[in-house]
């Protein structure tokens, strides 16, 4: 399957680059977007060859990737446009899907959109409870209980009024 | 007709991106340092008992700098990059404070792709013994959610060049803050439990180190460090005024305690 990025069919004249995810569905993407990742650009400066395999995005979450980078490669699209995309880009996306757009970022080496992702995930996380967090993370409590109370203690002032989330 | 793949380099299969993305963003510190800086401090504070990584994380200073960082320093002279976490080619360089000079180190070949990426940069510099210096990169490949497989290249000031040295090693490090001692660059994992490995210079050799014998529970705070020709290990627990100062035999065989202090007799001192 190719799918064309939202700039309708490509010209001859335009230089575009096939991207196909780990399982196996191709994006066709002009160039001037793809570069817009680091680690693209890397490869189509080095090689001619016109298709990119990443072993490790899946399609949804490419797809996403690529409507970003193909946003903000328009020249026609004011920078207080691409601004208010990108708020739009990450509201009411769930934390499991920007976990995966944050890996990505992190693949392609696409710095703003890491930014934007990374902050998005803190405003979600910023009241929640700690076991919500390591639930998330999937990170194993490695504290003993005396430990963890010493913690607590230390920095009690950080532990005070506030009503935090566990969901 | 073959047709050739270029295909962006990733340790990891489909599958274990299905099952643990959650496990893969927690382990790339750098990721993570990403999401953390955009917390709000109390968020933060509370966030230092989600693990004990966690913990290291937030509470090292150099979390909060920003602009040009001072990635290390050695006997007097400066090692600065311009500081974004997540620039795999940032620039270096080497500041002598008495000479007022500071030369750009040369780029470093970092690879296509992801990886590899820079894990920490230490000087190593000894005036006693040669004004020449040398700055030891430790670059690292991800393996897999949590591994890395490290390698060393290091900078000689004499040849004005990089040099890829000795084996690659499997390690979960972190190689920041490295102490010159010995010839060597050792990395010390502040309480959690991780190996502790040093870099000799003269052999070119990247090898395991004992990890002080105590308890990693309760460490809130530690110093690793040189002194007149000696490395020391110093763990402070809470608020206690007792501690233990270890020091590390030269044969890298163990750490034995040097000195117990007590600092009760100096508080009885100062209330009378």
């Amino acid at each position: 399957m190719v799918t064309t990025d939202e700039k309708g069919p490509l010209t001859a004249k335009k230089k575009s680059v096939i991207i196909r995810s780990c399982d196996g569905d191709e994006f066709l993407v002009s160039e001037s977007a793809a570069v817009l990742s680091t680690s693209l650009k890397k490869i189509l400066e080095e090689k001619e060859d016109r298709l990119i395999h990443l072993s490790d995005i899946d399609n949804k979450t490419l797809a996403m990737v690529i409507a970003y980078l193909s946003t903000h490669a328009d020249d026609g699209l004011s920078d207080d446009l691409k601004r208010s995309f990108d708020q739009e880009f990450v509201s009411g996306k769930e934390f499991d899907v920007l976990k995966y757009l944050v890996l990505a970022t992190d693949t392609l080496q696409v710095t703003c959109l890491c930014y934007t992702v990374a902050k998005k995930m803190a405003d979600i996380m910023k009241n929640k409870l700690v076991e919500w967090v390591r639930r998330e993370f999937d990170i194993q409590n490695d504290y003993t209980p005396e430990a963890e109370a010493e913690i607590r203690r230390l920095d009690a002032w950080a532990w005070d009024d506030r009503q935090l989330e566990d969901d | 007709m073959y047709r050739h793949e270029n295909q962006i380099k990733a340790s990891r299969t489909a599958d274990e991106v299905q099952s643990s993305s959650a496990q893969i963003v927690a382990s790339i510190d750098d990721l993570l340092k990403e999401i953390l800086l955009r917390l709000p401090i109390k968020s933060l504070i509370r966030f230092k008992l989600v693990s004990k990584q966690w913990h290291y994380l937030i509470s090292n200073p150099r979390f909060y700098s920003k602009g040009i960082r001072i990635a290390h320093s050695c006997n007097g002279l400066l090692l600065c990059s311009s500081f974004q976490a997540r620039d795999n080619n940032q620039t270096y360089y080497v500041y002598n404070p008495t000479t007022n000079k500071f030369p750009i180190l040369p780029k470093l070949d970092v690879g296509d792709g992801i990886s590899p990426r820079i894990h920490g940069m230490s000087l190593a510099f000894d005036p006693a013994k040669s004004f020449h210096y040398k700055v030891v990169c430790v670059q690292g490949l991800r393996l897999d959610m949590v591994g890395y497989q490290y390698e060393c290249e290091v900078y000689s000031s004499k040849t004005g060049s990089w040099r890829k040295c000795g084996e690659p090693l499997t390690a979960h490090v972190n190689f920041e803050d490295g102490v010159y001692w010995n010839g060597a660059i050792h990395w010390n994992n502040n309480g959690t439990g991780r190996d502790s490995l040093y870099f000799n210079i003269g052999n070119q050799m990247l090898r395991i180190m004992p990890i002080p014998p105590i308890d990693w529970d309760c460490i809130n705070n530690y110093y690793f460090g040189e002194s007149f020709d000696h490395l020391h290990y110093i763990k402070i627990v809470g608020l206690e005024l007792h501690f233990d100062v270890y020091e590390m035999r030269r044969d890298y065989s163990e750490w034995f305690i040097k000195y117990n202090v007590d600092l009760h007799l100096l508080l009885v001192l100062i209330l009378r």
